[in-house]
């Protein structure tokens, strides 16, 4: 499947969900769905059979909260069910508004609160080179999340201990939850601050899907003993006219009205 | 305790090559040896606990067995989500071994005791809580967890290497571990309290009380099947550890007794104030001022037995 027709299928099916379940988080998930397309059609070598083979390459979904987005990857994937998506916040059932290790497969570790995904895959890392396994850590943070003082404390030690085996990609929407990035905590220049601290970075257009592919490619180089960092510049809401850039899609989900212009407009 | 520690490691990482040993910048002096012998399976993971425990975890996702080394205070509060979401919530296990229980560094200040740990830790779910008295129990305590397939927490002192156990122990985790057999009134320590427990029960049988006193090495899972008898069989029970009052050993055993047993033995339980230490002082000082000293204890215990 093309990245582009995996992005399209996902963003439709985290629309209805969120559509059905009334939860939040579309706005982000719509900003990385490219990024995570290009991961599960052309890098990623994982599937529903190989989950606990210690060579796979191993996705950590840092920021937790775009969980619909994530079970809708997974399915798109066939790691877990399609029918599985109704569950979506379910009482009684596994698919939490944050994603959940060993409840949910294809999760391999639980979100939730921000700025833990980077360490916790620095670990990972860490005992896959000890192993001697194949296969890479790849985490997706938020650039909001970024604002968390344990991104840097694993940004120093990817760097100091020359892990090559994790690449760790920025979803730069510039939008958080209260305010834009520029008037919350003004990240800046974030290639040049993952550089400060040992890192080789990239800044891409996160929704370009040769440029994700070709840098994912380049990242994932096992020649460096650095850390590679990957800024993916995005659009909050992306692919939507009245979502994109906007904050309060942060929170908000679409209405039986919207969705249908959601689904006309991913169609066009 | 550190030495029984790290020797204990060092043996048991010579036969499994999944051991490994991460640090938060300390120990110097202690793990050097370790460090030379094992190479890469040691880290140190600079002063920054959140990743050393976030590390730690991956490290345990993909089937090694870490030991996280840190201060107490430092490892268990500033780390506390870490080990709450990315150690417990996952079910990574992560043996993080804590230096410096109650107040070993006591002249240090209060950023230093670590009063409020096991009521921290014992608030987890799926964390097993250990506080062995002497070098025999965490050596014991040491190679149990080299098997755990469920995080765990082992809290030490720091200089006093106090021998409690003359002979060989029968170590179980959540199975408290008879010291001494008395008649009168039975006496359950904690960890670095256990010694001291030791010098009440002498003072005791000295005035005329006998006491049975059990090392309740084990904070969570608690022992309560031996809290149970005991409650049946003697005519008041004590509890005695180096943490604050709230939710630590006595607290657990308080509500055992009232809420499951509904019993009307006597108890009493021996704990640091729920306060921030007044003034500085050593250890010693630190508990005189609380009132954990053997004698100040040994006087309390005669009130309760007496009224």
């Amino acid at each position: 499947m093309k990245p582009q027709d995996f992005a399209k299928a996902v963003r439709e099916n985290a629309a209805k969900i969120l559509n059905h379940t009334n939860d939040s988080h579309i706005g982000g998930g719509y900003s990385c769905v490219d990024i995570l397309a290009v991961l599960y059609t052309r890098i990623l070598n994982i599937s529903k059979d190989n989950l606990n083979d210690p060579n796979r390459d191993v996705f950590i979904l840092s920021k937790g909260h775009i969980a619909a987005t994530m079970f809708a990857v997974l399915a798109q994937k066939g790691i877990i069910p399609m029918e599985h998506l109704d569950l979506h916040t379910a009482n009684g059932e596994n698919y939490a508004g944050h994603t959940r290790k060993f409840v949910v497969p294809g999760i391999e570790a639980s979100a939730g609160s921000l700025g833990h995904g980077m360490g916790v895959g620095l670990g990972m890392a860490y005992a896959k080179r000890l192993n001697k396994n194949t296969g890479k850590v790849y985490v997706l943070l938020g650039d909001g999340e970024c604002n968390e003082g344990s991104i840097w404390e694993s940004a120093m030690f990817a760097s100091r201990f020359s892990l090559g085996n994790i690449v760790t990609i920025v979803d730069r929407n510039r939008l958080q939850s209260y305010g834009s990035d520029e008037q919350v905590m003004n990240m800046g220049d974030l290639g040049e601050k993952f550089r400060a601290f040992g890192c080789r970075t990239f800044d891409i257009d996160g929704h370009d899907y040769d440029e994700i592919y070709d840098t994912l490619i380049k990242a994932s180089e096992s020649d460096f003993d650095k850390p590679a960092v990957i800024i993916a510049h995005t659009i909050k809401g992306k692919g939507v006219s009245f979502m994109e850039n906007r904050l309060e899609w942060h929170f908000k989900s679409p209405n039986d009205e919207q969705l249908k212009i959601i689904m006309e407009e991913l169609n066009a | 305790m550190r030495k029984t520690f790290v020797d204990t490691l060092t043996k048991l990482a010579r036969q499994d090559n999944k051991i490994m040993l991460v640090i938060g910048d300390t120990g110097f002096s202690v793990f050097e040896s370790f460090e030379r012998e094992f190479g890469e399976r040691f880290v140190n993971v600079g002063i920054a606990e959140q990743n050393f425990i976030s590390f730690s975890a991956g490290l345990a996702a993909m089937g090694y067995k870490p030991f996280a080394y840190n201060v107490v205070s430092f490892m268990t509060m500033r780390s506390m989500e870490q080990i709450f979401l990315d150690v417990c919530y996952q079910e990574n296990p992560v043996v993080m071994v804590g230096v410096g229980g109650g107040f070993a560094y006591g002249p240090a200040g209060p950023t230093h005791h670590s009063l409020s740990d096991v009521a921290m830790m014992c608030a987890i779910p799926n964390l097993q809580v250990i506080c062995p008295c002497d070098p025999a129990e965490m050596e014991e305590a040491v190679i149990c967890a080299s098997q755990t397939k469920v995080p765990m927490y082992i809290r030490i002192g720091r200089s006093i290497d106090p021998v409690v156990h003359k002979r060989k122990i029968d170590f179980k985790i959540g199975k408290a571990v008879e010291i001494r057999s008395g008649k009168d009134i039975a006496i359950f320590a904690a960890g670095t309290m256990v010694k001291d427990a030791l010098s009440v029960c002498d003072l005791l049988e000295a005035e005329g009380i006998s006491a049975s006193l059990y090392s309740m090495h084990t904070i969570k899972p608690l022992d309560y099947d031996t809290i149970s008898e005991c409650a049946d069989k003697y005519n008041a029970l004590f509890t005695i550890e180096e943490h604050s009052v709230v939710g630590g050993l006595g607290s657990k055993a308080a509500a055992y007794l009232k809420e499951s047993m509904n019993s009307s033995v006597k108890f009493k339980a021996f704990a640091v104030r729920d306060e921030f230490a007044p003034v500085t002082g050593n250890r010693e000082y630190l508990l005189k001022l609380n009132g954990l000293d053997p004698q100040s204890i040994t006087d309390s215990i005669k009130e309760v037995v007496n009224c």
